[in-house]
């Protein structure tokens, strides 16, 4: 090996061995999102239990957050890399935050007799008596979504102390489907009455341009511990079936952050 | 007629640069912005679920790919990307906004397709399971969910009436648009995504989990766009 490749490989070495050093400094930058989620299934009574519900703590491929025990979580509900902290080769200014008050993968069927549902799925692997209290292919009712959003604090966790936010209904989400339809059914009490076919509801109205920009933005250096927190102060209420409810939620919280990382190979 | 001599001494130049350093543009000196943009498709298996991942940027018009049907080649309404799986050699891009667009799908592409937007909750459903990624040489990085990137505009409110299908059954002409559909309320990325000319690199929309989206054969029809500055060198 050329003498200058072998004496830039000794020093590289050197530094990692003798001072635990391999990253030099932080020289790339990007912005995008990340995300973490919880599923809430509540199962008998109908009522989301008081208590603190932390997120960004399990990263893909290991369990936890709420999903089933024998379900890992992916890429879909969370991209955090580093189970309550900062990974050593990021750093992160947050400018904006955002909430979604969304469900799982849809099934076919119903919760009593669902129809193929992946058996490594969500939804295969809650518990008998969940499942039956749950409409896995049906749009989240307002009335619940509104109940999640008003009954939610969002905390910002540290070491030792958790900063709440704001409500979850103060977070918007930064797109999602805004729908209108023509069926217009007239009920027995000759009012109009959209029957639920404009899908699910949002959080708030969906742009980015529309989002809080954090003037003080959130910084989160590499190693840093850290995390956040649904935190329900009162049990929540949600509808059963037969009024319409879907028996189950998922809370997700992302953030846009410009990011500084160091990729090795 | 003989080419003239500074016609002549000026075609030397050209061809001894292009052939001792592989070089035949010299600078990209034309500057322009427009929408790029790619087309995947994902078609539900015999129980009417979707599942897995698409690559997009990788098929370019006039071939087949990107879940589309065996034997359908894309257009320029699926696609304006000129190469695949990497920046052409004589474009350089600086990316601003991001956006999916959950479109129609066709019959004239897939038999049996409605011709119309999906309803608001399949739609939903998909863009709020799928993660769309940007794939450089040998890593991808997971830039967000679908849902999370507005599209520029879209059919937006009006009034229709309900129609009926074959079978004499209601059925309600829709329109939708992930997220308020204005242009100046997208995201600009404060840092964009730079691309160099022939640069690899490709985005997904992929879906971890399955996704029940109705009867078997019922496909979504998804459009990745990006804003783009774009330099390039426009030879003839």
């Amino acid at each position: 090996m050329a003498t200058s490749l072998k004496a830039m490989v000794a020093a590289q070495v050197g530094r990692v061995l003798a001072r635990g050093r391999r990253l030099e400094r932080f020289d790339q930058l990007r912005s995008r999102h990340f995300w973490s989620s919880y599923l809430f299934a509540p199962g008998a009574g109908n009522e989301i239990l008081q208590a603190p519900y932390d997120i960004f703590k399990v990263i893909p491929s290991q369990t936890g957050q709420g999903y089933p025990t024998n379900v890992p979580l992916t890429n879909r509900e969370t991209n955090w890399l580093n189970a309550g902290r900062v990974p050593d080769n990021q750093n992160f200014v947050i400018t904006e935050i955002g909430a979604s008050v969304i469900r799982p993968p849809a099934v076919a069927g119903t919760g009593a007799t669902p129809i193929a549902a992946p058996t490594n799925g969500i939804f295969a692997n809650l518990s008998a008596g969940v499942q039956t209290l749950v409409n896995p292919n049906a749009p989240l009712h307002p009335q619940d979504v509104a109940n999640i959003m008003y009954g939610m604090n969002l905390e910002m966790s540290f070491l030792t102390n958790n900063v709440p936010l704001g409500y979850l209904s103060d977070f918007s989400q930064s797109g999602g489907i805004l729908a209108s339809t023509a069926q217009i059914i007239i009920n027995a009490a000759s009012i109009e009455d959209d029957t639920g076919v404009g899908g699910d509801p949002t959080t708030g109205i969906p742009c980015a341009a529309f989002r809080r920009k954090l003037e003080i933005p959130i910084l989160l250096q590499h190693g840093e511990t850290m995390g956040m927190r649904l935190n329900v102060h009162r049990n929540i209420p949600t509808l059963p079936l037969a009024s319409g409810g879907t028996g189950w939620f998922e809370v997700r919280i992302d953030w846009w952050a410009n990011e500084s990382f160091v990729e090795k190979s | 007629m003989p080419v003239p001599q500074p016609f002549r001494q000026s075609i030397q130049r050209q061809s001894r640069h292009l052939l001792t350093t592989g070089r035949r543009f010299t600078s990209f000196d034309q500057i322009r912005q427009r929408h790029f943009w790619s087309t995947a498709m994902f078609i539900a298996d015999s129980d009417g679920y979707i599942l897995g991942s698409q690559q997009l940027f990788i098929t370019p018009a006039g071939q087949n790919g990107q879940g589309f049907p065996s034997g359908v080649a894309l257009t320029e309404r699926e696609t304006n990307w000129k190469s695949a799986n990497r920046v052409p050699d004589n474009q350089n891009f600086e990316i601003t906004e991001l956006g999916v667009t959950p479109t129609i799908t066709l019959n004239s592409i897939l038999p049996g397709a409605i011709n119309d937007m999906q309803p608001p909750t399949v739609a939903a459903s998909f863009l709020q399971n799928t993660v769309l990624s940007i794939t450089y040489l040998t890593n991808s990085v997971p830039l967000g969910m679908a849902t999370d990137f507005a599209q520029a505009s879209g059919p937006y409110g009006g009034s229709f009436a309900p129609e009926n299908d074959a079978l004499g059954t209601v059925v309600n002409p829709v329109v939708e648009t992930n997220g308020f559909p204005a242009p100046a309320l997208r995201r600009r990325f404060k840092i964009p995504i730079l691309l160099q000319h022939g640069e690899t690199f490709s985005f997904e929309l992929a879906l971890p989990r399955a996704v029940f989206i109705g009867a078997a054969g019922n496909a979504i029809t998804a459009r990745m766009d990006f804003w783009a500055t774009e330099s390039f060198a426009e030879k003839s």
